[in-house]
């Protein structure tokens, strides 16, 4: 009994001291508000920070600029308003290996040294995805408006409609993509002056990797004073379909907190697949006269 | 006439003649030394835009790099920051004109004019040529300049210069694809140039003149009053005391007081001689009487 709890203590140490999954990447740069979820817990981020799979890393407008670089020199920019997710699954149509990005919201600058051999999907998004990226690309998944410049190189990109994936088609270095809504997508010579207006200055700088700097050097990670809120997660929560059933195990453990329990049976037609969680007892089968049985309530459309 | 007024008729000749000779001298002198200031200090500027170019070049450029893949930025160019510091430098130098003037420019305000172009040309008809230095007619007047060919050494600058297609999208997004390619390397693209007018080194040696030609002036008139003065008090005077002397003595006031000389000098043995010679004619006319 004693030793099964000690195992129980020692597993539950895990994920304080860092321990609990290889790191796949470093926070580099922290300019502004950006915060870490980990499992279902919220950490504030700070440089040195390591970051894991499944790791979710967003700003609101308080977060300037983040910088997270990976062991292999793949190096991660982030703007304002910005919410990504590390190496999540992401459905089966994206290939065995899981996109080592997700964007869901927000713009994103992506920097791959010449020696990165490639493999699987750089970035996923609802709107595109990026098999493979030659040297810089800049990404922005905004409501309605999905772009993405080619800055250096030429990146492979896949749109994805209704969220499935369409015909591969290339970006030279310098074009630009641009889609709004469902609408048929354009490609430019030029970025537009929006897209290049809406960036951090600092995505226009080449700024020089940092990792060597955090090397040996391990940040402990401060849980936040504040549990997560349904509105930190709630654009994962309904985010497209092939991402959201991990959350459910993910952040079951959330559906005690009032708050959260009541901004999921809020909006639970955006994600019927959490009323079988939140309402067991509508599910059960039910004994009918007879010796039949039957659910007693079908879950919300 | 008197020895005085001869003495300084004769002084005033010289100090005339010597002075305008050496006013002409000394005006050539100081035109040709503010000509070579002017231009010394062209040079100087001409050093400092190509040092400014190099550093953009080098060490700007490459920053600005992930920028130019957005927007165009002028700063990224080595002729455009040289001729901003410049322009700033003119603030302390207005009299001072720059330009790299370019036959085929990428920014408009780069385009020779007429006499540019003929200059530029002196450039590819002698590439041996590294200045050259003229003067020309302006409406403010005649103007001095010195050129320096520009022409492309580094293998880099092509990428924007060579054709349209090789060049970055912002570049000819910014200044259209008319203009600025099809530059070549190791020929005179262009010239460095620096204006100043004439009137610059001509005020300056003019400033310059009246300044020595007072100071030449003032020590002709010092040695001149030295000398007179010398003259009045060494010779003219003694010897009118003398002949004054002389005169009493002939008219046979026999007693009249003996001169005494200042000094040894040739007045002193005239005067000497005098004194004999009037013993000699006293003890003569004693003799007589007797």
């Amino acid at each position: 009994m004693w030793k099964q709890a000690l195992w129980g203590w020692a597993f539950a140490s895990l994920p304080s001291l860092g321990l609990a999954a290889p790191s796949l990447a470093t926070a580099t740069i922290v300019e502004g508000d950006f915060v870490l979820i980990r499992d279902a817990t919220l950490y504030g981020l700070a440089e040195g920070a390591r970051l894991q799979k499944d790791d979710i890393v967003q700003s609101n407008a308080a977060g300037r600029f983040m910088r997270f670089e990976f062991a292999d020199g793949v190096i991660v920019d982030l703007a304002p308003n910005t919410r990504v997710m590390l190496s999540p699954k992401a459905g089966t149509d994206r290939g065995k290996i899981p996109p080592r990005l997700y964007l869901l919201q927000g713009t994103v600058k992506l920097s791959v040294p010449a020696n990165v051999p490639a493999s699987g999907t750089v970035l996923a998004s609802a709107n595109l995805d990026l098999p493979a990226v030659a040297k810089g690309v800049v990404v922005s998944a905004m409501p309605g408006e999905t772009a993405a410049f080619a800055e250096s190189g030429s990146i492979a990109l896949v749109e994805r409609r209704d969220f499935k994936p369409q015909p591969s088609q290339s970006l030279r270095s310098g074009q630009f993509y641009a889609r709004t809504g469902d609408g048929k997508a354009q490609i430019v010579a030029r970025p537009s002056s929006p897209f290049i207006q809406s960036l951090p200055k600092a995505f226009l700088d080449t700024l020089p990797p940092r990792l060597e700097l955090f090397k040996g050097r391990d940040v402990l990670l401060k849980p936040s004073a504040s549990s997560i809120a349904y509105a930190d997660v709630q654009p994962w929560i309904d985010a497209e379909p092939a991402l959201r059933p991990q959350f459910m195990t993910r952040w079951r453990v959330l559906t005690k907190s009032p708050e959260f329990r009541a901004g999921l049976v809020a909006g639970m037609q955006a994600h019927p697949e959490w009323d079988r969680l939140l309402f067991p007892e509508r599910y059960r089968p039910k004994a009918q006269p007879g010796g039949t049985t039957h659910l007693a309530r079908q879950p919300a459309p | 006439m008197k020895l005085l007024l001869k003495f300084n008729l004769v002084f005033l000749v010289v100090f005339a003649l010597g002075l305008a000779v050496s006013g002409t001298v000394a005006r050539k002198l100081l035109q040709n030394g503010a000509h070579e200031e002017v231009l010394d200090r062209a040079r100087l500027m001409m050093e400092n835009a190509l040092a400014v170019s190099s550093y953009t070049a080098n060490q700007v450029a490459p920053l600005l790099e992930t920028q130019m893949k957005y927007t165009f930025l002028p700063q990224s160019v080595p002729a455009y920051s040289s001729t901003e510091v410049l322009n700033a430098l003119r603030k302390a130098h207005p009299e001072y004109a720059y330009k790299a003037a370019m036959l085929n420019p990428t920014n408009p305000r780069d385009r020779a004019q007429d006499w540019e172009e003929d200059v530029i040309m002196q450039f590819k008809q002698d590439p041996s040529r590294t200045e050259f230095i003229g003067e020309r007619d302006t409406p403010a007047g005649r103007s001095l300049y010195i050129a320096r060919p520009i022409k492309l050494s580094n293998a880099n600058c092509l990428r924007c210069h060579s054709t349209v297609d090789a060049a970055p999208a912002p570049l000819v997004e910014k200044y259209g694809p008319a203009n600025g390619f099809g530059w070549v390397m190791n020929e005179a693209l262009g010239a460095q140039v620096v204006s100043v007018p004439m009137s610059v080194p001509m005020e300056r040696a003019d400033r310059a003149f009246v300044v020595v030609m007072g100071l030449l002036a003032s020590v002709f008139l010092l040695i001149g009053a030295a000398l007179n003065l010398m003259l009045w008090r060494l010779v003219i005077r003694p010897v009118s005391q003398l002949s004054k002397l002389a005169d009493r003595v002939s008219l046979g006031e026999l007693d009249a007081p003996e001169f005494k000389a200042p000094a040894r000098d040739e007045i002193g043995v005239l005067s000497d001689s005098f004194s004999r010679m009037r013993k000699s004619l006293v003890h003569a006319m004693k003799m007589l009487d007797t």
